[in-house]
């Protein structure tokens, strides 16, 4: 009796008891679709991710003074020395002030506006003009207070007025509870969506997309020279979270302290997503294979009483020449089949379960090739942990025995 | 084709030794048509299992067709029960969710002969003992002495050395019961040896020998004068 003939024998006995057989697979179905949606889903988070930090630009770094006092402040002397690094593509000092915008109708929209020096809308958050121009060196020696918007906050200002119109006219910003008037030099492009109601549009206001030259913003506030906050960027083919350390090292040692700032780089986060992300799912997927044992377990109860109920089948198999050896085999393969098809279908379910899921949240599942071998190696090991003893206590039944049981 | 000498049988539980069976030696001849009486507890019944390779004897040996059985294993055992041993048994011990057929075919599968010649001969064997047009049928849907005549299909199927029948009528009526044994005769009259276990006087009259015993022992062993049936 070859294991083609095994196999289909024991479909037939599966298929004869379908409720039970099913009931059987639940377990399984359960397990190994929550661990499939779940890889698929964290990796597709990963992804997602990795994709919007990458788009921010790998290479970017930010560095944060821990406390606001003159020792911790970085000093334009602290910029320049970071400047001259041979892995520094460019660092620049930034600022941000909290105020509220005035429409034309007077009414007020608290936001932030930011003051940045030359670089930061070329190289570190490169933006895509839709109208007018970028600040330039002129702007940023001279203080103008000129003014970059997003697209989105120029169509709740303006109205659905073609872009290049809104060039030239200036907006009123409350600063420190003065009126500043800053004149629209340039409209960017953002990824919002534009066709909009007046009154949808409004909620955008608060969006922190008002950049102004960093001398124009320091002035008005009437801050000194020396900031808490400066961005960057590395060049290509440096070790970023190395260089981004350094930096920080460099500007302890100036200012004669231990741990003064925190330093903040693109690979450094995606770095510390990848690896939340990796240990989340682990761990969750870990909680997931306690179903899968349980599932395991079940499987193992219902094939002992399958034993049981059939015994005297056993018997009377043993009786025509069945040796134990077949009778194991027997039994094993029953389990194996249990759990094979149930990991397959539960890899379907699994699928789906991703797939929707991820979808509610713009997420795309991400399968690979590892899951299937995981699902598979997964259902054939439980199978054959869980079936064998199950296949055994059959397999060694005494005919005798098993010719007299009901 | 069975030659057993000083055989011993004796069950083992904890302390308890419990002898049943003592210095046994008998012998089958080919085509002999043998029955074995005896009340309940007298030994007949573990005398069937030893014969059926299903039991070990204690000590003593038995050769079954040129075989030494005494020194075989489990695993020679179940090879000896699908190719030299036929069972019929009381309660036909049939498969209910395979047809009659698939029944048949059981034996021939466990000596792994190929699905399309096993058909043909499981077929054949039906028709032999006249259930050619049920052959699609499930146990359940038949009678208990066309359960039994599946079951002496199976049996049959294999070519073994001897069939062994314990109580083949004991739950059929008079008239199933008469049908097969006349079965049996017929196929005994073709060559067939046969052992079976009754304790039914007048179905031990259809065979040619009959052996009785006694606490452990064959305490008679001959020929029947007037056969019945033939």
């Amino acid at each position: 009796m070859n294991i083609r003939e095994t196999v289909k024998m024991a479909l037939k006995q599966l298929l004869g008891n379908k409720g039970r057989t099913f009931l059987t697979m639940l377990g399984m179905f359960i397990g190994i679709g929550s661990v499939i949606a779940i890889l698929a889903l964290g990796t597709g988070f990963q992804d997602f991710f990795k994709d919007k930090f990458i788009n921010l630009g790998l290479g970017v770094f930010s560095i944060e003074a821990k406390e606001d006092t003159i020792e911790y402040l970085i000093t334009p002397e602290d910029v320049q020395v970071i400047r001259n690094l041979e892995e520094i593509r460019t660092a620049i000092r930034g600022t941000s002030e909290e105020c509220s915008i005035r429409d034309a109708k007077g009414k007020e929209f608290d936001t932030w506006i930011t003051g940045v020096e030359d670089g930061y809308m070329t190289l570190i958050k490169p933006i895509t003009l839709r109208a007018g121009r970028n600040i330039s060196v002129r702007d940023q020696e001279a203080g103008s207070q000129v003014l970059l918007i997003a697209d989105i906050i120029g169509k709740a200002y303006f109205g659905n007025i073609p872009y290049e119109d809104m060039i030239g006219n200036n907006i009123e910003i409350v600063i420190e509870k003065q009126p500043v008037s800053f004149q629209v030099i340039g409209i960017y492009k953002t990824e919002s969506d534009v066709n909009q109601s007046q009154k949808e549009l409004e909620k955008y206001y608060g969006l922190k997309e008002y950049i102004t030259p960093f001398k124009a913003l320091n002035n008005i506030i009437g801050a000194g020279e020396d900031v808490s906050m400066i961005a960057g960027l590395i060049k290509d083919g440096y070790d970023q979270t190395s260089v981004a350390t350094r930096i920080g090292q460099i500007l302890n040692r100036r200012h004669h302290l231990k741990d003064g700032y925190s330093i903040m780089s693109v690979a450094q986060i995606v770095d510390m997503v990848d690896k939340i992300m990796s240990v989340l799912t682990m761990f969750v997927s870990a909680l997931a294979s306690i179903s899968l044992i349980v599932g395991g377990v079940g499987i193992m109860n219902i094939m002992l009483v399958t034993v049981k109920e059939r015994t005297r089948e056993i018997g009377i198999r043993k009786a025509l020449g069945a040796s134990n050896k077949l009778i194991l085999r027997q039994f094993v393969i029953e389990a194996l089949l249990i759990t094979v098809i149930a990991g397959f279908i539960g890899m379907i379910i699994g699928y789906i379960g991703a797939i929707t899921i991820g979808a509610n949240f713009g997420i795309q599942a991400k399968f690979s090739s590892g899951m299937v071998v995981f699902s598979t190696v997964t259902s054939v090991s439980i199978g054959l942990i869980f079936g064998v003893y199950p296949a055994y206590q059959a397999a060694r039944l005494d005919p005798i025995e098993a010719l007299r049981a009901d | 084709m069975i030659d057993i000498q000083n055989v011993n049988k004796i069950y083992r539980n904890g302390r308890l030794e419990l002898q049943a069976l003592f210095d046994i030696n008998f012998r089958v001849k080919k085509e002999e048509f043998v029955s074995i009486m005896g009340a309940s507890g007298s030994g007949k019944s573990t005398f069937l299992q030893i014969l059926g390779c299903l039991d070990h004897a204690t000590s003593g040996t038995y050769i079954l067709d040129g075989i030494n059985i005494s020194q075989a294993n489990d695993k020679d055992f179940s090879k000896i029960r699908n190719q030299k041993i036929g069972f019929v048994f009381q309660a036909f011990n049939l498969l209910p969710k395979l047809t009659i057929t698939e029944n048949v075919e059981l034996p021939m599968m466990y000596a792994g002969i190929k699905p399309k010649e096993r058909r043909e001969r499981a077929v054949d064997a039906l028709i032999k003992v006249g259930l050619g047009n049920r052959i699609k049928h499930t146990p359940n849907e038949i009678s208990g002495g066309q359960r039994q005549r599946v079951a002496i299909a199976r049996a049959l199927v294999n070519n073994p050395a001897i069939i062994l029948a314990d109580e083949p009528t004991g739950n059929l009526d008079s008239k199933s019961s008469v049908e097969i044994m006349n079965i049996f005769q017929g196929l005994n009259n073709e060559g067939v040896t046969i052992v079976m276990v009754t304790h039914e006087p007048d179905i031990a009259e259809f065979t040619k020998r009959k052996v009785v015993f006694r606490d452990g022992i064959i305490i008679d062993d001959a020929l029947i004068q007037n056969r019945r049936g033939i």
